[in-house]
């Protein structure tokens, strides 16, 4: 009786082995069938975001892939100068929407539509201080609308218009990835140069080389100053093996009432690690006037990109300028101050932005009024 | 003691002296689809390509890049190594060109034989793996043309 009890209790003992053994074994199999399935799940969504058929997609009559997307910007700003009123206005707001279409490999399709919202910052009619208008400047225009043919690097072709090639900032002109809302004043000073849109066609390629890389743009424009005269640009640019250095020149040849336009600049752009710098020089010349800008940027970037600081300064003068059209009022200004980008992801910036506008030369004062001021503002750019 | 002080300074040595097997360990193997025309790539080529600044190989097969998704240890190293960017900076790199010209970002997956699947079947597709890979070692259908240390 004593045996058969020990016999039961060493059967009982090794029965619950096996099963604990068993149990481990169809657990860590179980793990790994969920892990597969899940793998497998993901494939599945994958493939189904690829079906054009499938549903919540969006599917395309001509297009391989259609891409969608933008951004919106807006900016609260306010203004103080010693000579006139304190203002704050939340009016700057500019939507962005990019379209592109890839065709085939060869082939594709880009634009971009900005809607614009905007309080202007103006003199006033019948004062000489500045303030921001109460009618708000409504616009909706095509800033890139091209067809891109592309055979290879050396040589691509664009038809239709878009920012011109012209330095750093008006070539790269997408307004969330400024450090500064607008850029400097090449890009937004309202200098009337660079001309800043190019129409018809445009050349650009790229060459490697034993010291770096080498690029072209050759471009033809319809310049708002004259739309009789067909207007023209170019750029040249050099980019060092690592891309940390960024060499350029820009021209253009447009046609201003009676006069010829000639624009020139150059450009560098240096990234070394989480140090940067960004410098323009831009040159118009023209009959009886010679506008002319620069500026620098330098900036450095912390806690993996996501906090930027920036210094900006910004020269520009412009004299007197008239053709058939209209009369633009001759300034001297320097842009003066710096601010932080913060992206906590990498679609979001927010900026703060303190300047100084100091006006220099026969624009310093209006009427024993100082034109200077200083601008505090916060903006939000948010691409999607 | 003498004894102690060349033990001592042997260890230290074995330590502090690099070994060149130690310092050329291949970190990534690059591979693309079997039938492409290339043998052999180089590190800035493959950047060129993982950019789009390159678009197609040199027989005129356009090139599609296979990615890993962002965190992934072979991303890193990648992303260091051979594109010597940050992932922000990488992140607003992209945002650049999806505005200027509509590119977007090479497919990005997290699955060693997903990778492996999509580079065996795609002509003219480029992937890379982690030199330590053991599943690569079985996926057939693709070719070794470059390795980054």
């Amino acid at each position: 009786m004593r045996n058969v009890i020990y016999v039961l209790s060493l059967l009982t003992c090794l029965a619950l082995l096996v099963g604990g053994v068993s149990f481990k074994v169809l657990a860590a199999e179980t793990k790994d069938l969920s892990k597969r399935l899940d793998e497998l799940e993901r494939k599945i969504n994958r493939i189904d975001a690829r079906d054009p058929e499938s549903e919540g997609t969006v599917g395309t009559f001509l297009a391989e892939h259609i891409s969608l997307g933008g951004f919106f910007e807006h900016a609260i700003v306010g203004n103080f100068s010693k000579d006139a009123d304190y203002m704050l206005s939340a009016g700057s707001n500019i939507l962005g929407i990019n379209l592109g279409v890839k065709i085939n490999d060869k082939f594709r399709f880009v634009s971009q539509e900005l809607v614009v919202l905007t309080f202007p910052f103006t003199f006033e009619p019948d004062v000489t201080r500045r303030s921001f208008s109460n009618t708000p400047a409504i616009a909706a225009l095509v800033a890139h609308a091209y067809g891109e043919y592309m055979p290879n690097e050396k040589f691509r072709l664009q038809m239709g218009l878009g920012w011109v090639p012209f330095g750093i900032m008006t070539a790269n002109r997408e307004f969330p990835l400024y450090l500064r809302r607008g850029g400097p004043q090449i890009a937004s000073g309202g200098l009337t140069m660079p001309f800043a849109i190019w129409q018809g066609v445009h050349f650009l390629g790229t060459f490697d080389t034993n010291i770096g890389r080498v690029g072209y743009n050759l471009y033809s424009t319809t310049p708002t100053t004259d739309a009789n005269m067909l207007g023209g640009g170019s750029r040249l640019w050099w980019s060092a093996p690592n891309d940390k250095i960024k060499i350029g020149t820009s021209a253009q040849i447009l046609d201003w009432g009676t006069d010829t336009v000639f624009n020139v600049g150059a450009d560098l752009d240096i990234k070394y690690k989480s140090f940067g710098v960004r410098t323009e020089y831009a040159r118009s010349f023209t009959a009886g006037t010679d506008i002319w800008t620069a500026y620098v940027q330098p900036y450095f970037e912390f806690n993996d990109g996501k906090w930027v600081i920036h210094a900006d300064a910004d020269y520009a003068n412009r004299p007197m300028q008239a053709n058939d059209a209209a009369t633009f009022l001759p300034f001297e200004k320097w842009e003066l101050g710096g601010g932080v980008n913060y992206l906590p992801w990498h679609f979001l910036r927010a900026r703060l932005l303190f300047l100084y506008h100091d006006y220099r030369g026969v624009s310093a004062t209006t009427a024993g009024l100082t034109n200077d001021y200083y601008t505090v503002e916060y903006s939000t750019a948010i691409e999607f | 003691m003498k004894k102690i002080f060349y033990s001592v300074f042997l260890v230290l040595a074995f330590m502090v002296v690099p070994f060149p097997g130690r310092s050329q360990q291949i970190a990534l193997i690059i591979v693309t689809n079997a039938q492409t025309s290339v043998s052999k790539i180089s590190v800035k080529e493959l950047a060129d390509y993982y950019l789009k600044k390159k678009r197609s190989w040199p027989d005129g097969t356009p090139v599609r890049p296979i990615d890993w998704i962002e965190g992934q240890p072979a991303r890193r190293f990648f992303l260091k190594n051979v594109l010597n960017k940050t992932e922000s900076e990488l992140a607003q790199y992209w945002m650049g060109q999806k505005l200027y010209t509509g590119d977007k970002p090479p497919m990005s997956l997290d699955s060693e034989s997903t990778i492996c699947s999509l580079v065996s079947t795609i002509k003219g597709s480029i992937g890379y793996f982690l030199a330590s890979s053991e599943s690569v070692k079985s996926c057939t259908g693709i070719k070794v043309i470059g390795e980054v240390y």
